[in-house]
């Protein structure tokens, strides 16, 4: 028992057990008593948590450790342990109100509004989200059909004006839209599209309509004197070549009339071929580029041969 | 006064530390001896209690330990400075005080009940 009397003595502060432990061994061997054990235990804990360590005058006033203390103490390890919760709790409680203004907790996950902050925000370049957005994703601008239309577009007025977003493709909103647009390439206000409003142009400043910008033949100044035979038959060619306006022009009269005009969306829809609602390359691009394209992309891709819209059936010229 | 009473009220070991050390000179294990006779044994200071409180009254100038030839050179005794005897009186007196309230308030109590 003196023994461990002894041991519990040795696990005090060095300062108070170098002062008072022989003393203390002292009184145990005159008057050895279980209950000092306890008592031994309880002054244990009790010197090391709540009393200050002691330490020499040298010592205190240099700067050593993670702090300096100019008593010549340090705190006491219950002082150390209480400021070390409240630093926390100080600190939690400043978290608290700078992530969420002092507000109660919430938790907005999947919600499309901005969480409450300390500092309010005015403005905020995060637009909220809405589940029913509709998300345009833009075509490819590369690859053999967007190269030819970029330019075919331009040449058949009628195309152009049917292709109001400028993707190369008619949609379906388009292809409703079409009596509108069309009426929009009647220049001379007559109620139908000539080939020339269409896109036809045998040179610059030939006709109303003709805007003289896909190319020209002739003399200096770009005119020649065609017959009103050649010009009718160039006409119902040019009409005849394009799908688009082979498809519009159902009485082959080289003219689409305000009844094919009103009639656009019906004729229009019959290009669709696949189904989809649009009108794609495939079925409103030359006959002699459709079947390069599906060339092309039989090479690229020859396992997806049966995915690709099979080529229209030609119309029969005139 | 006014620095006596910075260390007032004083608990209960430390009161009876002082008090024992207000007759003599005495070791540690004498002041528990001493203790146990002035509470008719009712109570008794453990070693680690009583150098607890003499650590703190050293540190406080209320008991200083002076050399002394004795038996047993482990032994070191310890004497009440003039500092702790002001304190202890001024313990006594609020003791006193506290305790001539407490019999006003009985009696008081004794008589309304009577």
């Amino acid at each position: 028992m003196r023994i461990l009397y002894a041991f519990l003595l040795r696990l005090h502060p060095r300062a108070f057990r170098e002062r008072f432990a022989e003393e203390m061994l002292a009184i145990f061997d005159e008057a050895p008593s279980v209950g000092f054990l306890g008592d031994a235990v309880l002054s244990l804990v009790r010197q090391w948590m709540f009393r200050p360590k002691q330490q020499p005058d040298a010592v205190a006033a240099q700067p050593s450790g993670m702090f300096q203390t100019l008593d010549t103490y340090t705190p006491r390890r219950s002082a150390l342990i209480q400021g070390a919760v409240l630093s926390a709790c100080f600190f939690w409680a400043l978290v608290l109100a700078a992530t969420n203004g002092g507000r109660p907790l919430q938790f907005l996950i999947g919600s499309p509004d901005p969480r409450p902050g300390l500092l309010s925000v005015t403005r905020s370049s995060i637009e909220p989200a809405t589940p029913d957005a509709t998300v345009r994703v833009p075509a490819p601008a590369a690859g053999p059909w967007f190269d030819f239309a970029s330019r075919y577009f331009k040449i058949i007025y009628v195309l152009g004006g049917l292709d109001t977003d400028h993707d190369y493709v008619i949609s379906a909103a388009e292809i409703a839209a079409a009596p509108a647009a069309l009426r929009q390439l009647d220049l001379d206000g007559d109620g139908k599209l000539t080939a020339e409003e269409c896109g036809h142009c045998l040179g610059a400043g030939y006709a109303p309509g003709c805007r003289g910008d896909n190319g020209s033949a002739g003399d200096e100044h770009g005119h020649i004197e065609w017959s009103r035979e050649q010009l009718e038959r160039f006409r119902a060619i040019f009409m005849s070549y394009n799908p688009v306006l082979a498809a519009l022009d159902t009485d082959h009269d080289a003219e689409i009339s305000a009844t094919e005009i009103q009639n656009a969306p019906a004729a229009l829809k019959r290009l669709d071929l696949n189904g989809d609602g649009r009108l794609l390359s495939v079925e409103i691009g030359p006959e002699s580029v459709v079947r390069q394209i599906l060339m092309d992309s039989t090479a690229a891709a020859p396992k997806q041969k049966g995915n690709s819209p099979r080529p229209r059936p030609r119309t029969a010229g005139r | 006064m006014r620095d006596h009473a910075k260390f007032l009220p004083l608990n209960p070991a430390t009161l009876h530390i002082l008090l024992a050390l207000a007759g003599e000179d005495l070791h540690g294990y004498a002041i528990m001896q001493q203790v146990s006779i002035q509470s008719e044994g009712r109570y008794k200071l453990g070693p680690g209690t009583l150098y607890d409180n003499l650590q703190r009254l050293l540190q406080q100038s209320l008991v200083q330990e002076i050399s002394r030839a004795g038996s047993d050179a482990r032994r070191r005794y310890y004497r009440l400075t003039a500092l702790g005897r002001g304190v202890l009186a001024a313990e006594i007196t609020r003791l006193e005080g506290m305790i001539r309230e407490a019999k006003l308030h009985l009696q008081t109590t004794r008589a309304g009940k009577a």
